[in-house]
């Protein structure tokens, strides 16, 4: 496990576009917001809350053809399967590299961020652990969709149509501050049922 | 008859929905019909090649 | 429990399929008679309530079609009969079709009512994503080139969405309640009268003669398609 943990991440730091695309597209989507609401401060401070999540989804969604599709291709999925009895250590491992390589970067970015959109410190934690405790389902949610999906070349849009119904709850409880215990439940949940969905995916086209 | 069609003010509303509903209701139908006889046509064509 | 398809049921079908068409038209009229002419106008909304003899309806079998289709894909994982996958996706489109038409007409009856077109209420939201997960279930097994595999996943993927209907509902609610206190969607439901009861009935049946019509014929075209996939593979 700690051997496919160490392998993904090599990879995706060798080719460290990325970390940067991702990171690029979040920071995007979020300084669209005073171009189209315009900047006051009390106006800007709302919507950050909320259009942070969206653009945490979306950039979710546009990773999710990475998960597991290259290893599918180009055969080394087959392999690890066959080493590897337990297919749950290989989903395990994609969620935590999945996680490190494309939310980890957008966390690490949102302190900078929220302090443009005159945050204070008080509102910028509680966005954090939210979004710290959001993503991981969101992760997870997408890790299932990518398992699933494999068969179907070229669907981005239809990935997508998957997708967001799933987030729509994280979405919900995690654009408020105080509910973040019910986020970590929802999170929990999903890992249980992912879990499961992204094995027996993988099953189906390891076969 | 005029107060049948008139609904009470709410004509618009009432027959625009009516209308839509069996619109695409009929249309539903007949597309599944339609694909239907196309697939038993293909279908007939392909056995009597295979027999 | 294993029951198989042959021939002799399939001409059953075939041969049922002219009196079933029948009988939905028929029963469809007599309820529009009901629902249009027999039925008083309601004291408060007055003649716009006439949108309710074909929304509800058509809402109830969304969800009745959902979860036919969620219970046949659970029974296919647990019996491995085929035939619970076949009857899975000849009703997935019928439900498609009933849930498109209860937002529209929901958002239709919504306007002389609320005065808005759409209201996002848990209930309304929670149709609306009920919609896109027929969609994904539909295009998803399109999507896939394998349609033995495609059947697979596609029917995880409606299992996935009946736990997620439930948590939708429940998460729309919990943020009604705090983004706008007075939801104007909360009238209270009335007792109906009982000259209001028999023009619903009529289309309450009227619309489940509709999808055993429509479930049967997609289940004959359903079966051909497995056919010709299974020659051509």
């Amino acid at each position: 496990m700690l051997n496919l943990i160490k392998r993904d991440l090599l990879l995706s730091f060798y080719s460290s576009a990325n970390f940067f695309f991702t990171v690029s597209f979040f920071v995007l989507i979020l300084i669209l917001i005073p171009f189209a609401f315009g900047t006051q401060s009390d106006q800007l401070k709302l919507l950050f809350k909320g259009v942070v999540w969206i653009a945490l989804a979306l950039s979710i969604i546009i990773t999710v053809d990475r998960i597991y599709n290259a290893d599918y291709e180009d055969g080394n999925l087959d392999i690890i399967m066959q080493k590897n009895r337990t297919i749950e250590y290989l989903v395990i491992s994609k969620y935590v590299t999945h996680w490190f390589i494309y939310c980890l970067p957008l966390l690490v970015i949102l302190p900078i961020l929220s302090f443009l959109f005159y945050l204070d410190y008080l509102e910028t934690i509680q966005i954090f652990i939210n979004l710290f405790i959001g993503s991981f389902g969101m992760v997870f949610i997408a890790n299932f969709v990518s398992a699933l999906t494999l068969g179907a070349k070229r669907t981005i849009f239809l990935k997508a149509i998957i997708m967001i119904p799933l987030f729509v709850p994280f979405i919900i409880f995690g654009s408020d501050a105080g509910s973040w215990s019910i986020l970590l439940g929802l999170s929990m949940l999903s890992f249980v049922i992912s879990i499961y969905v992204t094995a027996y995916g993988l099953r189906l086209y390891g076969e | 008859m005029n107060e049948l069609l008139d609904m009470g003010g709410y004509a618009i509303f009432v027959w625009s929905s009516y209308g839509i509903f069996f619109f695409s209701l009929i249309i539903f139908l007949l597309i599944n019909i339609l694909n239907l006889r196309k697939y038993e046509k293909i279908f007939n064509k392909t056995k009597k090649k295979i027999d | 429990m294993y029951i198989k398809i042959n021939n002799n049921h399939i001409e059953l079908i075939k041969s049922a399929n002219p009196y079933l068409i029948f009988a939905t038209t028929f029963v469809f009229i007599i309820g529009l008679y009901y629902s249009l002419f027999q039925s008083p106008p309601d004291y408060i909304q007055g003649d716009s309530m006439r949108i309710m003899y074909i929304h509800v309806p058509s809402a109830w079998f969304a969800l009745m079609t959902y979860s036919i289709l969620a219970g046949s894909c659970v029974l296919w994982f647990i019996t491995r009969n085929p035939l619970f996958n076949v009857v899975a996706r000849s009703i997935a489109q019928v439900g498609m079709v009933f849930t498109l038409m209860s937002l529209i007409t929901g958002s239709i009856w919504g306007k002389p009512t609320w005065g808005v077109w759409w209201v996002w209420d848990a209930r309304l939201t929670s149709m609306l994503i009920l919609f896109f997960l027929y969609i994904a279930y539909i295009f998803l097994w399109q999507a896939i080139s394998n349609k033995e595999l495609a059947s697979k996943i596609s029917a995880a993927l409606a299992i996935i969405g009946f736990i997620n209907i439930p948590i939708i509902k429940f998460s729309v609610d919990w943020w009604n309640t705090l983004h706008q206190p007075a939801s104007i969607s909360k009238l209270s439901a009335p007792s109906i009268d009982v000259s209001m009861l028999i023009p619903l009935f009529l289309m309450t049946a009227a619309c489940f003669l509709f999808l055993v019509t429509v479930s049967l014929i997609r289940f004959r075209l359903v079966l051909i398609e497995n056919k010709m996939l299974r020659t051509s593979n």
